[in-house]
């Protein structure tokens, strides 16, 4: 018969919180590594693939260091995934410290176009000829499909399988990612002038 | 549809996101993610939005990186981030009952007291001894306390010895795996 194995470790997380960190880092990994790969590709830009997975390599390896490091100060109700991606582009700032691109300054403090904003996202079938002007104006500059999208979510109501099924697009997350594009583009094209540069 | 406020509420995150990712802004991206720890919502609106960025604007797929890669790369740089595999758990007494209770051929031909007996130790947890050897067996099998008949122990140590002969094939594909993963590694061990 084979040596003896210390006896099985239960399922649930123990009290030891840098072995329910591992036990979410093991779980996870998979989903860690694929978003990591994809902020790291957006983020850093024109790196080539061997450089995008030196730098994957890098930023999860020190991540997980601190995680771990720090794993007393983890509360587990939290979630562990969200906390390590938090650390991980943490490393990637410091990393990027030297050479980064001007900080975002974003539109969203903006009052008019926050309650041009709750406005679409109220707006229904029965709304639409009441849209106020200025956001119909808005739209009137965006390309067919960005226009399409938006009505599609907010005057029709499709979100999730049922956007992407209508988009063609690949899943529900990416018709989600059409959508915050379609109103990235409105955005740029809400305002009194309205010839702002679209994205 | 959802509410409208979930919307804007929705839409607002979305945007923000997408703009400190479009202007390279990690410690805006970090701030959600690290809001996201307590919020599940915005949690599942980061993760929704990254891996639909992954497909639509991502790289190729050819590009994807093996995650598996990624992770023998960790776990030799870092080996305390992993759990090692875990070994099979030693066999109890219940192991074997188990097995024996499952096999309906066999359960069929023992008596009611067997069945008894193989009821009884569907609860006990003892440790099955390493040495499986008929003398060694028959001595054991008496400080379990449990009266059953010739046939049914000797159905018992049948399956205690083909289940411990599965356990060690098990440990030893483990041990190979972590082999096989190291050499993988450039032969670094």
């Amino acid at each position: 018969m084979c040596g003896r194995a210390s006896p099985s470790e239960p399922e649930t997380p123990g009290p030891d919180p840098a072995d329910f960190l591992r036990q979410a880092i093991e779980r996870n990994w998979d989903v860690l590594v694929r978003r990591l790969t994809v902020l790291v590709y957006r983020v850093c830009g024109r790196l080539r693939r061997e450089e995008v997975q030196d730098r994957v390599v890098e930023v999860l390896n020190e991540a997980v260091r601190r995680a771990l490091q720090n794993a007393a100060a983890f509360d587990p109700a939290r979630s562990a995934t969200a906390w390590i991606m938090g650390i991980a582009l943490r490393v990637l700032q410091e990393q990027r410290r030297t050479g980064r691109r001007t900080v975002v300054q974003s539109d969203l403090g903006d009052a008019v176009w926050r309650g041009a904003l709750e406005e679409l996202c109220s707006a229904d079938d029965s709304q639409t000829a009441t849209i106020r002007l200025d956001i119909r104006q808005a739209l009137a500059r965006l390309d067919e499909s960005q226009r399409r999208i938006i009505q599609l979510r907010y005057t029709d109501g499709l979100d999730g399988e049922e956007l992407a099924r209508e988009l063609n697009a690949p899943t529900a997350g990416a018709a989600r990612v059409r959508l915050a594009r379609a109103l990235q583009a409105l955005r740029a094209a809400f305002g009194p002038s309205g010839d702002e540069e679209q994205p | 549809m959802t509410k409208p406020e979930h919307s804007a509420a929705w839409a607002e995150t979305a945007l923000h996101y997408l703009d400190a990712l479009d202007a390279g802004d990690a410690a805006a991206l970090a701030e959600l993610w690290e809001q996201a720890t307590e919020d599940p919502q915005l949690e599942q609106v980061l993760g929704d939005l990254t891996d639909g960025l992954a497909d639509l604007e991502g790289p190729s797929p050819s590009w994807e990186i093996d995650a598996e890669r990624v992770r023998g790369l960790l776990r030799e740089h870092l080996p305390s981030a992993f759990h090692e595999e875990h070994a099979p758990p030693p066999l109890t007494v219940r192991d074997v009952a188990a097995r024996l209770q499952t096999d309906s051929a066999l359960a069929a031909r023992f008596h009611e007291e067997d069945r008894t007996a193989n009821a009884r130790l569907l609860a006990d947890t003892t440790l099955l001894p390493e040495e499986l050897g008929l003398p060694h067996f028959e001595k054991w099998r008496t400080s379990l306390g449990v009266n059953a008949s010739a046939h049914y122990w000797r159905a018992f140590r049948q399956a205690a010895v083909l289940l411990a002969m599965g356990r060690c094939q098990q440990a030893g594909e483990l041990a190979a795996a972590r082999r096989a993963g190291r050499s993988a590694k450039g032969g670094r061990s």
